[in-house]
């Protein structure tokens, strides 16, 4: 492997983690599976089709996700809301990304000053 | 008609539970329909987008265990190096044993030498393979209590009870100079009694409490065993006491030099407990003046147990082998 296969398996590890606050960040407003694939993609957190659909399912059995199916429209949609237990998660989740942002960039000073 | 996207719906519902299955095609279906369309919009042609967005979607069978949860898998990465040196132990331990077992059982029934090799390999393979199933669906069992665990935080309490039992704790770091490291004893032992034996081997010819009428010797052995037997356990007496001195050089135990331990351990062990079930080993003129002939007998008592403790010895041997080379951290 050369150095930017490294970078890109070290890059999809870190983002890992954050689709599940993307999600239930996003999801304040409903949302149905491809489209907020879309959205997702548009706001910079892309993430792969197989891996977003299933863990919609997979935050609904842990109750972060509440679901409605729409059938008013041509094609029957799911869509997914955030739970206020989501929210919660959503606000501890995103407190614990910005401190560990804050802890980077503090260790980052310190290689700085040396 | 079906298409595409019928086949590759019903492809992924094959292997997931059967009350979930009709939600999860409708939503599947409205996912894809989406993701077609908007390409379909953007210019491209359907049966094109079609086949992109299953290929994007991939193996349906992955997709499906994406949808059962992360873990569907029987061993995962937690228990997988404890198993795959408990099937190395198991292996490296079971099989010589039940082989140099089986083989001296059938020598002794009185089979031929090629049938009672071709059985007891066969014989010590299945039981190979039965410790191995045995040793798989275990660790199974403790992963998917794992699993279960994890998935709604409770877990039965005698999987708990394995969990603390094959949990690693500092104490099961090798002692010092204890498990890898070679120990001086066994050079000495095997070059010092290799040598006595050997020696005694041909001593016994000639120094014997009892002589023929003619004034010769009487061995203790069986002179008969001269013309192949003996020979092979003295080659492989000397074989041993080489791989000793080996190991003690090299100051570390080995695949290869464990490897030989078992065969030439198993192969001698083998030989001795055919020579005696058989009531090969002695000379019938020494046990006749000795009176020991009876005691020695092909499947006497005494015969029997002293085939228990030569291969008990030899299981030890096999077994501290593998042990000291693979470590402790499986047993």
């Amino acid at each position: 492997m050369g150095d930017s296969e490294f970078l890109a398996t070290h890059t999809q590890e870190l983002r890992r983690g954050t689709v599940v606050l993307a999600c239930l960040l996003a999801l304040r407003r409903p949302g149905y599976g491809y489209g907020l694939l879309d959205a997702l993609a548009q706001a910079g957190v892309p993430v792969e089709a197989n891996t977003l659909y299933p863990l919609l399912r997979r935050l609904e059995a842990q109750g972060l996700l509440v679901s409605e199916w729409d059938t008013t429209e041509a094609r029957p949609r799911k869509f997914y809301r955030t739970s206020p237990a989501g929210i919660e998660m959503a606000r501890q989740l995103r407190t614990e990304w910005e401190e560990l942002g804050a802890a980077l960039r503090g260790l980052d000073s310190v290689g700085d000053t040396k | 008609m079906t298409t595409l996207t019928d086949r590759y719906i019903s492809a992924t519902l094959r292997s997931v539970p059967e009350k979930s299955r009709g939600d999860l095609e409708r939503e599947l279906r409205a996912s894809i329909g989406d993701d077609v369309d908007a390409r379909v919009a953007k210019g491209e042609k359907r049966e094109a987008a079609e086949v992109a967005v299953l290929t994007e979607l991939g193996d349906p069978g992955l997709l499906a265990a994406a949808y059962a949860g992360p873990q569907k898998y029987l061993i995962g990465p937690r228990y997988f190096h404890g198993y795959t040196r408990t099937l190395a132990i198991v292996f490296a331990f079971t099989i010589p044993t039940t082989w140099a077992v089986l083989l001296a059982v059938w020598l002794a029934a009185g089979n031929s030498v090629g049938s009672a090799i071709v059985t007891s390999s066969a014989a010590a393979l299945a039981v190979g393979m039965i410790a191995a199933f045995w040793t798989t669906v275990g660790y199974a069992v403790v992963e998917a209590a794992e699993n279960a665990r994890e998935a709604d935080g409770a877990m039965p309490e005698w999987s708990a009870e394995i969990r603390k039992a094959i949990a690693w704790t500092p104490d099961r770091l090798p002692k010092e100079g204890s498990a890898r490291k070679v120990r001086i004893n066994d050079a000495v032992e095997a070059i010092v009694g290799g040598s006595i034996g050997i020696a005694l081997v041909f001593i016994q010819r000639s120094v014997s409490p009892f002589s023929d009428p003619s004034g010769a010797a009487i061995p203790i052995l069986n002179p008969a065993i001269w013309s192949m037997w003996i020979p092979l356990l003295i080659l492989l007496a000397v074989a041993w006491m080489a791989m000793e001195f080996i190991k003690l050089v090299h100051g570390a135990w080995s695949v290869p030099i464990a490897a030989a331990i078992t065969v030439t351990t198993v192969a001698a062990t083998g030989i001795q407990v055919y020579l005696l079930g058989t009531g090969q080993l002695f000379n019938p003129a020494f046990l006749e003046k000795t009176g020991a002939t009876g005691w020695l007998a092909a499947g006497s008592p005494l015969v029997l147990i002293l085939i228990a403790l030569s291969v008990l010895d030899a299981a030890k041997k096999v077994f501290r082998a593998w042990y000291s080379t693979l470590g402790p951290a499986a047993c």
